[in-house]
């Protein structure tokens, strides 16, 4: 047996012992992993290495720290119950419609964030009551929402996977926006109408209205609306207009929480802040685990041995990998998959195919994304089953047609790479 | 139950992994390829150009061809049918017929072999006036088009007018694609046929021949050919001409 | 004891924090050169560029002067300090050389911001070390081929260069690669600084002919190749390069010579030759270890170039390049540079006799080979 391959068996398996056994946590699992990998590979403890890989996606921890905080402050504000009581009184007359800007709405801080348990912690758990109002049964609301998390996750303008898979190649977080949006806006519409649009028939108004708040729109107007607007302009300026100045979407996330300070409902920013931070420490420490795995990785070989091998097993191999072990390592983690396999597959489909790097990327990491419904890690599908108040199991049945359907969206776009790659423009 | 079928899917993986492992080591065995003293057969798996790359060469890199190779490291000319030494009269000039480099390879071989020529990778027809043999480097290249400043349409009326020249004014050419395997595509192709057409002599480098285009054309139209094994070879073959 | 909690959280982050630092910082110190008494003068970059000076981005200029006259050579090394062989063959013929005719400037560490740090995630080695014929020991650094964020950040999102190259998109982090920022602009950022300080030196010492170092990873198009500038005088620089290439290749040793891309803005051998009178070239080399697909990581990878994953990826027909089933080792990658530059002169010489380059020291590429990296290099104290 080949030495990498016992590298990376030996680093798979102190990570899946330690995650599910010991139950420790997902980031402390993958550092136990690469220790384990270096010290089989016969590297030591290479404490420059493991130090270089923890800090590998420092850029990406900022932008989700200040992009936590944003998200906190709309909500905290009162504009996304806002934004729910609009969408519902102004559209409730075209079901069809209303249900896709929901569904926008749960997206909506799984892609600022990049994170979906955020999307379900703070949008999802909004819009569920309205979800559960309308009519739509528990397991069907709970999947709508694990799918709008998910799709949020995979949704410009942050994916972590795509970024933790173009890290691995050397490849900037640039030009993904295009190829996600198309990826995830069909299969978010697709999702939310087979799930939902038949118990939308007939809509009462007035009894809608009695759970929604409506008043804090009233009181606050269009100012509530103001932080979302700033953000999407500075976003959509600094990457339209190349010599606008250089903001970084870091600042931009803070420029954009600020505004929320004096928009909406008063709070105590510094103690929501924590609380903010909180939720998004185990997703930073995720992020430093895997750029701590990943380096051992490669320091081992085991990277390039994965991509050897494959290539040695051709290319329908690495395709059928894609859309299937792919999603399934999400069982234990979508970044993870996004690292050990992401990487090497791009790898082999760029070396091995002409097919635009920056699309393929885009599809693995969409990919990875729904691996955060596969039980028993399954981030977004738990979180979403608790919300409205069932086991996952029931859920997760529910997202099996959505999930088939977004395999399907990828497998459609892996193979048109080439026709398609104005969008990665 | 849930650990159980993760643990599972997770043991799933690790044997795809492993099967990996098998494949790559058997293919390694079956792709070895065989040689012989004087002739090497080589299964060409022409894979010279990765997809991502630019190189000049336009064939498909996944066509598979039996090719067996003449020359050899320790038999580095083959000529077949003779070469009739007395037709090229100097002063040579020495062009290009699509601006890749080999051109000017050429250039250093004829100044190594001390011949009287004169070299101009971009001559048109008048230039030619005097002379009495001609070499022409055939292999487009992108690259050296570009850099020359000259569009692959007027690099090809340059040629024609040139090939023109030649037939009226019965001057003798050497055919010569010295760039190998690379320097095979549409254009390049298009290049030598034209030369071909009128020459005397083809000078090859063998690798180029993988569909055996030339030595085909050579034996169907009674051109001799020197196959060079590399580039260095050339001057062998020209030594020789040249005397 | 929540206080506590934080305590040990941050005794263990230094535990990891400070050796890895302490590693870090070793990069900052250059390796020693030895002395070689036909070293005329060494010069800073910093004096063609004044923006240089004091910062982690000036560097030694080597110079050897032959008194007699004759053209001028520039040699650069480590312009991607990744690409091991490339400084490497830089301090060898420092410590090597004499010059004959003309003068020849020899620059090992172009880039040395870049040697200060290694590339995350690809797993590189930070060092690596050479047993000398009389059992000392040199360490070499392999640095990343982009300058040190700590010296230039951040990446701007968008950046037009002098000749024209626009980093966008994918390119933006190559604002910090000096191989993507001539002819330089003294104004400019930093890594753009040093691009104007040898835009400066080839125009101010009038330097005929310049050979850029590199080296390419196994799925690089363009291995054991020379790159050469096309201009008003093409048809002379190729043939100067072909007459090098014919050479090697009488000496058994592969290569070939391209011309620039058309659109390679930015690059040494396009903007450089586009705007100076010198002679533009740029060789590379294969290096298994800068690729994506490379095994474990360690000395013998650097040192022996010996990587079965990329053979295995070329008889699977994945890698265009004729990997070596035995490697490549590094002493063969020093003497191809050193063989080409050696050809190169030659062929400039035979050329323009008036400008005529030389020098010696290390003689051919097989007794650079049979002598091997422990007796090319000299002790330093």
């Amino acid at each position: 047996m080949d030495i990498e391959l016992i590298c990376l068996l030996s680093m798979l398996a102190v990570f899946l012992l330690a995650n599910l056994l010991l139950k420790l946590p997902v980031s402390v699992s993958m550092i136990l992993g690469a220790i384990v990998g270096a010290l089989v590979g016969g590297q030591g403890i290479p404490v420059r290495h493991l130090f270089e890989g923890t800090f590998t996606y420092v850029d990406t921890m900022l932008i989700i720290s200040t992009a936590m905080l944003f998200m906190m402050v709309v909500q905290e504000s009162g504009a996304l119950e806002a934004l729910n009581a609009v969408i519902v009184t102004r559209f409730h007359k075209v079901p069809a419609l209303m249900l896709i800007l929901l569904m926008f709405v749960i997206m909506f801080p799984g892609m600022i964030t990049g994170s979906s348990t955020a999307a379900v912690l703070s949008a999802g758990a909004l819009v569920a009551p309205v979800l559960l109002m309308i009519g739509i049964p528990k397991e069907k609301a709970g999947a709508i929402i694990a799918m709008g998390a998910i799709m949020g996750m995979a949704a410009p303008p942050i994916n972590i996977p795509a970024m933790l898979i173009g890290g691995g190649v050397d490849m900037p977080y640039i030009g993904f926006g295009g190829p996600l949006f198309l990826l995830t806006i069909p299969c978010a519409i697709f999702s939310v109408l087979f799930l939902g649009l038949k118990y939308c028939r007939n809509l009462d108004i007035e009894k809608l209205k009695e759970g929604l708040d409506t008043e804090v729109g009233k009181k606050y107007g269009f100012k509530l609306y103001l932080p979302i607007i700033v953000l999407i302009v500075l976003l959509v300026v600094s990457k339209a207009v190349p010599k606008f100045p250089q903001l970084g979407t870091c600042l931009i996330f803070l420029i954009s929480a600020i505004v929320g300070l004096f928009t909406g409902k008063r709070f105590n920013f510094w103690k929501k802040s924590l609380e903010a931070m909180e939720t998004t420490i185990p997703v930073l420490a995720k992020l430093m685990g895997v750029g701590m795995f990943i380096q051992v990785l490669t320091l081992v070989g085991a990277r390039g041995w994965i991509v050897v091998s494959c290539l040695g097993l051709g290319m329908a191999f690495v395709y059928i990998s894609t859309f299937t072990i792919m999603p399934a390592f999400g069982a234990i983690s979508s970044y993870g998959a996004a690292s050990v396999i992401g990487v090497p597959f791009l790898l082999v489909i760029i070396q091995n195919t002409s097919c635009n790097d920056i699309i393929v990327a885009a599809v693995l990491a969409f990919t990875c994304c729904l691996g955060d419904l596969m039980p028993p890690t399954a981030l977004a599908g738990n979180y979403a089953a608790q919300i409205v108040g069932l086991k996952y199991k029931k859920v997760f049945l529910n997202c099996v047609i959505p999930f088939l359907f977004c395999i399907a969206a990828a497998v459609a776009v892996i193979f048109n790479t080439n026709a398609l790659s104005f969008l990665s423009a | 139950m849930k650990k159980i079928i993760i643990i599972a899917l997770a043991f799933a993986m690790v044997f795809c992994f492993a099967s990996c492992s098998k494949g790559s080591s058997s293919s390694s065995a079956a792709a070895t390829t065989t040689s012989a003293a004087a002739t090497t057969t080589t299964t060409t798996a022409a894979a010279t150009t990765p997809s991502t790359g630019t190189v000049d060469s336009e064939y498909d890199p996944n066509k598979t061809v039996d090719f067996v190779q003449q020359t050899s490291e320790e038999n580095r000319v083959v000529t077949i049918g003779t070469i009739d030494k007395s037709l090229y009269a100097t002063p040579v000039y020495v062009t290009s017929f699509g601006q890749s480099t080999d051109a000017a390879m050429l250039d250093t071989v004829m100044k190594r072999i001390g011949v009287d020529y004169v070299y101009n990778s971009t001559a048109t027809a008048d230039a030619l006036k005097g002379y009495k043999t001609v070499v022409i480097a055939v292999g487009a290249s992108t690259k050296g088009l570009g850099a020359a400043g000259i569009s692959e349409a007027e690099e090809t009326a340059r040629a024609k007018e040139i090939m023109d020249y030649i037939k009226a004014n019965d001057i003798e050419v050497i055919c010569c694609h010295i760039g190998g395997s690379a320097r095979r595509g549409t254009l390049s192709d298009e290049y030598a046929d034209m030369v071909m057409a009128e020459c005397s002599l083809i000078v090859l480098k063998e690798d180029a021949n993988f569909d055996y285009k030339f030595t085909k054309y050579a034996e169907a139209n009674n051109v001799p050919i020197s196959l060079v094994y590399a580039t260095k070879d050339t001057l062998t073959v020209f030594t020789e001409v040249f005397n | 004891m929540g206080y506590l909690k934080n305590i040990l959280v941050i005794a263990i982050a230094l535990l990891f924090a400070i050796p890895a630092a302490i590693d870090f910082r070793a990069m900052h110190k250059d390796e020693p050169i030895a002395e070689n008494p036909n070293v005329t003068e060494i010069k800073m970059l910093s004096e063609y560029c004044d923006g240089l000076k004091g910062t982690d981005l000036d560097t030694e200029i080597y110079v050897f002067d032959s008194g007699v006259p004759g053209g001028d050579f520039l040699i650069l090394g480590g312009t991607h300090p990744n690409e091991s062989a490339s400084p490497l063959a830089a301090i060898t013929m420092v410590e090597n050389f004499k010059a004959t005719k003309g003068r020849v400037f020899i620059i090992p560490w172009t880039n040395k911001s870049g040697f200060t740090h290694t590339s995350p995630l690809d797993g590189m080695q930070d060092f690596y070390s050479i047993t000398l014929s009389d059992g000392s020991v040199r360490t070499f650094r392999v640095g990343n081929r982009l300058t040190n964020p700590v010296d230039q950040w951040p990446d701007y999102t968008y950046y037009e260069n002098v000749s024209g190259r626009e980093l966008k998109g994918t390119e933006t982090p190559e604002i910090r690669n000096v191989d993507r920022l001539y002819y330089g602009n003294e104004n400019g950022v930093l890594t753009e600084q040093v691009c104007a300080a040898i835009y400066n030196l080839i125009n101010e010492e009038g330097v005929d002919l310049t050979m850029d170092m590199h080296e390419g990873s196994p799925e690089f198009l363009y291995l054991d190749c020379t790159m050469v500038n096309m201009k008003a005088d093409n048809q002379t620089a190729m043939s100067i390069a072909q007459s090098m290439a014919l050479d090697m290749q009488f000496d058994d040793l592969d290569m070939r010579a391209e011309y620039s891309g058309v659109k390679s803005y930015g690059l040494s051998h396009r903007s450089l030759g586009d705007n100076t009178a010198s002679m533009m070239t740029l060789m590379e080399t294969y290096n298994p270890s800068m690729g994506p697909l490379h095994g474990k990581m360690d000395d013998d990878l650097i040192i022996n170039g010996n990587e079965p994953l990329y053979y295995q990826a070329h008889i699977d027909g994945y890698i265009y390049f004729d990997v070596p089933e035995d490697g490549y080792p590094l002493v063969e990658r020093v003497a191809r540079h050193v063989t080409c530059v050696t050809y190169l002169a030659k062929a400039f010489s035979e050329t323009y006799p008036d400008r005529a380059i030389a020098f010696e020291g290390l003689g051919s590429y097989y007794d650079m080979v049979d002598a091997g990296m422990g007796n090319l290099l000299k002790p330093v104290n």
